[in-house]
């Protein structure tokens, strides 16, 4: 019931903009020379939110270094050091082959795993124009920690890969106000059948509120949308908080997390901290221009 | 002839339409959308998924406390208990999960050749979970 309501919200949001479009179009016609319209720049300043993406790419020929960082669980207090010890990191790159497609590659510690994703976008925020900016991305994740031996003796090439498709729609609503809703698809080609769904959808949302020149406060979530009645899943919904610093050149983001990797396939579906009760993740997202 | 200038009509209009920026963008999104379904799906069929259980090395000597407990708090106790949806048969503990395993239906069930197939949501049980059951009653369920 949930899902419907929330998909027949979603139909009725498109339509009426799609009618708004349809205005436009007639005000067009009745004028002859039509003017482009002005691109509305920077919905958000990091090509990430905190764990999901944004819908801001590379502009072309951009490359984007990438390192991120989470440390162990906070909550464990001294006995980690407070999340110093089982740190994950990422490491990758993006690049801008058109200002409307990006490619990228990572390696995460998390399952040694190797993700490529494609990002690419359908449509910009106009000024007095199109209301939202519309990016897609995919995300294939091969986890290279798995192992056929005794245990595993079933193990294929194909058993290592998972899958990620979103839809990322953003507006900017003022000078430092953003929000982006994603419907989400995770796919898995192995998943464990007793605590796991093969295939999850998601409603994730993420929003940016700019507090001074250099920073800005960021908050997302993703909610589970098809999980089995009276299932009590081990995992939680990732409840993410950010903070953006921009230096020349770099953008820095401080997260705090429930979710301690960093690919797009674990964070929506095992992220096993929980705000109420442990397992609180502190790190950065360091993002290097060239 | 009056074919020939109605196409012709229908392609200048199309064309007019066409340019114009709005439809563009529209254009554009939803062939990239369909061909972005085209690409997945092919992707996806070409990789079925499986279980961790189907690939993993058989159990040999299932017991209730080590095997068979988590799977029944997992995907049968959220109805199948008095704290759940308060469906019988309990499925809570040692006793009942050997009752209906022996005397109920609890395997046919699963396995899905009597009535509707449980799990009634989040799909059927991997197939060696399932074998796992079925040897555990046919080696006297160990506890």
């Amino acid at each position: 019931m949930k899902v419907k309501k929330i998909l027949s919200c979603f139909f009725v949001f498109f339509t009426v903009s799609y009618v708004s479009a349809q205005d436009d179009l007639l005000n067009q016609l009745d004028t002859i020379k039509s003017k482009d319209k002005d691109i509305e720049m920077a919905a958000f300043k990091g090509l990430q939110i905190c764990n999901m993406q944004s819908t801001k790419l590379p502009v072309k020929g951009e490359f984007y270094f990438v390192v991120s960082h989470r440390f162990g669980d906070l909550t464990e207090g001294i006995n980690n050091f407070f999340g110093l010890d089982n740190a994950l990191t990422k490491i990758g790159g993006i690049y801008g082959v058109t200002n409307w497609l990006a490619i990228s590659a990572a390696r995460h510690t998390y399952n040694k795993t190797y993700e490529m994703g494609a990002k690419y976008k359908f449509a910009n925020q106009e000024v007095d124009g199109f209301p939202l900016t519309i990016v897609g991305y995919n995300t294939v994740d091969i986890n290279s920690e798995l192992k056929k031996d005794e245990n595993l003796p079933g193990l294929e090439f194909k058993n290592r890969l998972a899958y990620t498709t979103q839809l990322l729609i953003s507006r900017k609503f003022s000078e430092s106000i953003s929000f982006e809703l994603a419907p989400i698809w995770v796919h898995k080609n192995l998943y464990d059948g007793i605590e796991e769904q093969k295939d999850l959808l998601l409603l994730g949302a993420g929003g940016r509120c700019k507090i001074s020149k250099r920073l800005s406060l960021n908050l997302e979530y993703a909610g589970r949308l098809n999980l089995p009645e009276e299932f009590n899943s081990q995992y939680n919904n990732p409840l993410t908080v950010g903070l953006d610093i921009e230096t020349g050149g770099h953008v820095f983001q401080l997260v705090f997390s429930n979710s301690q990797p960093m690919n797009d396939v674990a964070v929506f579906s095992n992220t096993s901290g929980d705000w109420n009760g442990g397992g609180i993740y502190f790190g950065f997202n360091m993002y290097r221009v060239f | 002839m009056v074919e020939a200038s109605i196409l012709d009509l229908i392609c200048t209009e199309f064309f007019k339409i066409m340019n114009m920026k709005k439809i563009k963008i529209v254009s554009i999104g939803i062939s990239a959308l369909v061909g972005l379904c085209f690409a997945s799906t092919s992707i996806i069929t070409s990789c079925d998924s499986t279980t961790y259980q189907d690939i993993s090395a058989v159990v040999t000597d299932p017991t209730y406390s080590k095997n068979i407990q988590p799977i029944m708090a997992k995907k049968c106790t959220g109805c199948h208990s008095t704290s759940g949806n308060d469906d019988q048969p309990y499925l809570e503990n040692y006793d009942q999960v050997k009752e209906a395993t022996q005397n109920g239906t609890l395997l046919c069930r699963i396995n899905g050749s009597c009535g509707s197939v449980m799990p009634p949501t989040g799909g059927k049980l991997p197939q060696a979970t399932i074998n796992m059951i079925q040897l555990w009653a046919n080696n006297e369920f160990p506890n």
